[in-house]
């Protein structure tokens, strides 16, 4: 699958855009089918631009004092429009602004069509809040259905003169959604909270093995008419919110006939126990909401994992600091930590220390975790995603530059604090993998199979396949 | 508004090794052209937001020398852009929507800090996590103006890990032979 069909989208522009859009300021991806993707607010809520400099000072060589000018890139195959509606910027000055291409200014707000666009003359900003645009798009709405994907995405790029001085872009990839006949049915139970689930499929079809099919439904989903399996792998995998991840290999159901149905009983979510030991003072606050937002977000993302957590203050106690260490991020003491009474056995360990990094999770004993003076929200998830098998960093551990990834993503190296997305992908190998430590600690007990981030094959999905919502 | 030739001749010549190969050699800000300008920001954005680092990050940024020492005296001083600093300031209020939303029906993953706490702490972790990071680039880079900066910083930082860093950053080696 091809997740950016640059050539199709623009010439060098879109090269040099495409070429750093990893460290761009918000670089966001998503993955849907139409036409449910016209009403996924994944896919058009507002994300926010600020005009002005991503680092103080802008950039070496850059123009003093003076106006910015954005240049703006929105796709002529999936969106219909993009519209930047403005916060901290008056009406006279957003008359004021130069607009050329296909921008053109509607009830108080700038509309952007398909092509190369510039808003010019933006003022300096002065003082401390800049003006925002709070930028959504618009969806095709009655695009013919084409069996290919295709992409989309709008990007702006602020320059002072001729040096740029922030990037934002967010892109996507729409497909047709399957319409298949109620030929044979995926049926699914227990489903908490009602919520669309995503299941992932492989079955054999008169076309032969069919690999990573996605369907979604919050119980009962048609997929045509499945076969006996012959030599095609068959399996079922159901990710939904509040339920645990349903993970069926083998699956024997399919005969040739139509009618058959294979039932789904959803289990209740996994709990996974996660001791926090503050070896800082005052970091309590902190640690209670960075598991919250673990919490969220990995249910969120239908990981089917919620964290009962324990906190340890031993901040005051001057021998259990040393013996924690970890204030270098250096990981150090995490081989002796086992044997020590400042850690949980067959547990997820996170240790607040004083030191000024952001995270690490340890490979000499990937239970251990350590969060740094300046960390932020995404740390102890993205840490975590470590210990239950995103890893090694190098090798789509982490998922900067990888096709279908924006920073936006928890396992992007950087990035906002406010990440929030796993893939489908990665949620199957969170659970799956024989080296999550999930499973390694016993808190899933479930099939397991060997599928490290970047393996793709028939028992291994694409790290970046992905269903939007969640 | 046309593009201006500047910068089409930029992005039509500059790919990352262009970009990386072109801005190699120290140059004076003045002196600088939008293509090494652009990859030495974007290095210093990577560095600055880095989680653990591991993609020889740091190195890119030294790559860049002299050319980068001004910008990160000024991240050193005073953190995050107002741009960056607003992005995250309505990211983290949303995010404190979103918990106090799931919390509602998941009692056990509530945060424990008020809104404004929240949105506080993670600015001021943004601002000393640039600043913390200013000081080790500073520091593999070396020379006079780095360590100037280093001095400047040390003097005006309110955060103890902001000071122990640019501490640790000026007992380096390369402060003291580069110059």
């Amino acid at each position: 699958m091809r997740y950016l069909r640059l050539a199709a989208l623009a010439p060098a522009f879109l090269l040099a855009l495409a070429s750093h859009a990893a460290a761009g300021h918000w670089t966001t991806f998503g993955r849907g089918c139409w036409p449910e993707v016209v009403e996924i607010p994944d896919f058009t809520r507002e994300w926010p631009v600020p005009v002005g400099c991503e680092v103080i000072d802008c950039c070496p060589g850059c123009p003093g004092p003076g106006p910015i000018d954005w240049q703006i890139l929105v796709d002529d195959k999936v969106t219909e429009f993009a519209t930047l509606r403005f916060e901290g910027l008056s009406q006279a000055a957003l008359a004021r602004l130069r607009l050329g291409g296909a921008a053109r200014l509607a009830e108080g707000a700038i509309v952007v069509g398909p092509g190369r666009s510039t808003i010019g003359g933006f003022p300096p900003m002065d003082g401390d809040t800049p003006p925002v645009a709070l930028v959504t798009t618009t969806l095709r709405a009655n695009r013919d259905a084409k069996a290919d994907d295709a992409d989309g995405g709008v990007d702006i790029v602020q320059l002072k003169r001729d040096f740029v001085i922030n990037r934002f872009s967010t892109h996507y990839v729409v497909f047709p959604c399957p319409q298949l006949a109620v030929e044979d049915t995926i049926k699914t139970s227990n489903n908490i909270g009602g919520d669309q689930e995503v299941i992932l499929a492989d079955y054999r079809k008169a076309a032969g093995c069919q690999d990573d099919v996605l369907h979604r439904t919050a119980t009962s989903v048609g997929i045509g008419n499945a076969l006996l399996n012959g030599s095609c792998n068959s399996e079922v995998s159901v990710f939904s919110d509040d339920n645990a991840m349903s993970f069926q290999p083998g699956v024997t159901t399919w005969t040739n006939a139509i009618g058959d149905v294979h039932k789904v009983a959803l289990k209740p979510v996994i709990t996974a126990p996660l001791t926090i030991w503050l070896a800082r003072a005052g970091a309590n606050a902190n640690a209670t909401d960075d598991a919250a937002n673990a919490n969220l977000l990995y249910n969120q993302n239908n990981v089917g994992v919620q964290f009962d957590v324990t906190v340890n203050d031993v901040s005051g106690d001057p021998n259990a600091v040393a013996t924690i260490g970890g204030t270098a991020g250096d990981c150090n003491t995490a081989g002796a930590l086992a044997g020590t009474p400042f850690h949980t056995a067959d547990t997820i360990n996170v240790y607040y220390v004083n030191g000024a990094f952001t995270g690490v999770n340890c490979g000499a004993n990937r239970n251990v975790n350590f969060i740094g003076t300046i960390a932020n929200i995404a740390s102890l998830p993205h840490e975590i995603g470590h210990a239950y098998s995103l890893r090694p960093s190098a090798s789509g551990g982490h998922v900067n530059g990888l096709p279908g990834f924006g920073n936006d993503n928890i396992m992007f190296a950087g990035g906002p604090a406010t990440r929030s997305n796993f893939t489908v992908g990665q949620a199957f190998r969170l659970n799956v993998s024989d080296i999550s430590m999930l499973n390694v600690n016993g808190d899933r007990t479930a099939p397991t199979r060997s599928c490290p981030p970047l393996t793709t094959d028939a028992l291994c999905p694409d790290l970046a396949l992905d269903s939007l919502p969640h | 508004m046309r593009m201006p030739k500047l910068l089409l001749a930029m992005i039509v010549t500059l790919s990352p090794l262009a970009a990386r190969v072109a801005a190699a050699a120290p140059l004076a800000p003045a002196e600088t052209t939008p293509a090494q300008a652009e990859a030495a920001r974007q290095a210093l954005v990577d560095w600055f937001e880095c989680e653990e680092c591991e993609e020889k990050q740091l190195e890119a940024v030294k790559e860049h020398g002299q050319l980068v020492v001004p910008l990160l005296r000024s991240a050193l001083l005073k953190g995050a852009a107002p741009a960056t600093r607003e992005i995250y300031r309505r990211g983290l209020s949303a995010r404190y929507d979103e918990l106090e939303k799931y919390a509602e029906r998941h009692a056990y993953a509530k945060p424990a800090s008020t809104r404004e706490e929240f949105v506080a702490n993670g600015l001021k972790n943004l601002d000393a996590q640039y600043q913390v990071r200013a000081s080790r680039a500073l520091a593999v880079i070396g020379g006079l103006a780095a360590r100037q900066a280093l001095e400047a910083g040390a003097a005006s930082s309110p955060r103890a890990d902001v000071r122990d860093s640019i501490k640790a950053a000026l007992g380096r080696g390369a402060l003291s032979i580069n110059y």
